[in-house]
């Protein structure tokens, strides 16, 4: 299962120090934690240029948990649900 | 003309008299009546999956395993005609029921299958054609990046693609469409000139040709707009840039205390602002293989040269000549220190194709 986010406002080193603790309660050693970057082309095109409006992000960020036994599913979304890091 | 039955009709007349075994309460648990599964599977000439069928199980499963869902019916559709006549179907019947389309099935929430409803299946819509000189290539939606990127590597272009290589183009063209090389040449979406759509209203199936001057609302929506919103996708024309000499890089920062610090940096300096939009990588924060402890890599290429184009690359001191499309680059060695360890040009060599 995946969550996925754009950072349009950029964290301060005390938000990445959160996000990086809140990664190592993970459930799963299989899950995994990707940052896209982007800027260059992708910022150059005016966000009204078609429908992909994600112009102004510094990165997306996306997170992924795994399950192996439909047992541990539940712990698995739970740890995707969390909101508050 | 001589009529002489093809083997796939053949075929299907043989599975339908097998339908004998099938008892009436298993059609009309999957909410549909018997003759006009029937008259599906007669009247058309490609291949529809049941859920009394055999293979049902395989052919309506996601990428994602965590996703089940029980569609009515699996069509995979050869010609635009096979599309109209599955939306039609859909329409048909004494309650409509909701049709999706499936190219790779990657959809992250799962929006390529549907219980009880039709999933138009377009991984045979796979054709490639390749204009070297105009830089452009016509595609299929159910094209794979591993068909793509194999046909664009013999012509040394390239159109931003994905990491995982049985993605197709349609899903993710129409979710935008991020690469390793979308710094310089922007999201997948942004490289499209031209496609062909069917489009569904009261009075049946159209086909749409939608470009910068040919149906400009429709060009401008489904262009990162997100697959099954707006009709179904036909084919793709994408511009092409020419791509053969990369540098591939991976840097490692093993002790995760290091890891918020380099998060920042990488969020200042390499992202939205600082480096050369020539720079392409995906941080990742996970437990590496052989490893026991999680750690920060981020992994990406270079398309440039180094003193000219970015002097803070002087790192590099050995020039690999790479395949530029299937850019999928791997860990590294691992580092014991907390500072990063950087080891620039030293691509994997599975996922880059060496000349």
């Amino acid at each position: 299962m995946k969550r996925s986010a754009y950072i349009a406002n950029p964290i301060d080193l005390a938000g990445w120090t959160a996000i990086v603790n809140y990664f190592e309660t993970r459930p799963n050693n299989t899950n995994a934690l990707f940052l896209e970057p982007y800027g260059g082309a992708i910022s150059r095109q005016p966000a009204a240029a078609n429908a992909f409006i994600h112009r102004d992000a510094y990165v997306d960020i996306y997170i992924d948990s795994f399950w192996f036994k439909d047992s541990d599913r539940a712990g698995a979304e739970a740890w995707l649900e969390v909101t508050d890091v | 003309m001589a009529f002489r039955k093809t083997r796939t009709r053949i075929e299907k007349e043989a599975k339908v008299q097998g339908w004998a075994n099938v008892p009436d309460k298993t059609f009309h648990k999957a909410g549909i009546t018997r003759a006009a599964a029937t008259r599906l599977e007669l009247g058309t000439g490609f291949k529809l999956v049941w859920p009394w069928d055999a293979t049902y199980d395989k052919d309506r499963q996601e990428f994602d395993p965590a996703f089940q869902e029980y569609p009515l019916v699996v069509g995979f559709a050869e010609t635009p005609a096979d599309v109209a006549e599955l939306l039609d179907f859909s329409r048909e019947l004494s309650a409509p029921v909701p049709v999706v389309c499936r190219s790779g099935g990657h959809n992250t929430a799962g929006y390529s299958v549907v219980t009880d409803g039709i999933v138009i299946d377009m991984s045979l819509f796979n054709h490639v054609q390749i204009d070297p000189a105009r830089r452009l290539a016509t595609v299929g939606p159910g094209v794979t990046f591993a068909k793509l990127n194999a046909a664009l590597n013999t012509n040394g272009l390239h159109v931003p693609g994905g990491e995982c290589e049985s993605v197709c183009v349609a899903g993710y063209m129409q979710g935008g469409g991020y690469g390793f090389t979308s710094r310089e040449f922007g999201m997948n979406c942004d490289n499209v000139v031209r496609f062909t759509m069917m489009t569904y209203d009261s009075t049946g199936a159209h086909i749409a040709v939608a470009s910068a001057t040919e149906n400009p609302r429709l060009f401008w929506a489904v262009r990162g707009g997100t697959g099954n919103n707006f009709g179904v996708l036909l084919d793709v024309t994408y511009q092409l840039y020419p791509l053969t000499t990369l540098w591939g890089f991976g840097i490692k920062w093993a002790n995760l205390a290091a890891a918020p610090a380099a998060l920042l940096m990488i969020q200042n300096r390499f992202s939205k602002v600082g480096a050369s939009a020539k720079l392409g990588h995906l941080p990742v924060i996970m437990v590496q293989e052989k490893d026991t402890q999680a750690s920060l890599g981020t992994y990406g290429l270079f398309n440039g040269t180094p003193l000219r184009d970015w002097p803070r690359s002087r790192a590099c001191s050995q020039r690999r000549v790479l395949r530029s499309s299937s850019i999928r680059p791997t860990a590294t060695r691992s580092s014991t220190r907390s500072s990063c360890q950087i080891r620039t040009c030293r691509p994997a060599s599975r996922p880059f194709h060496l000349r």
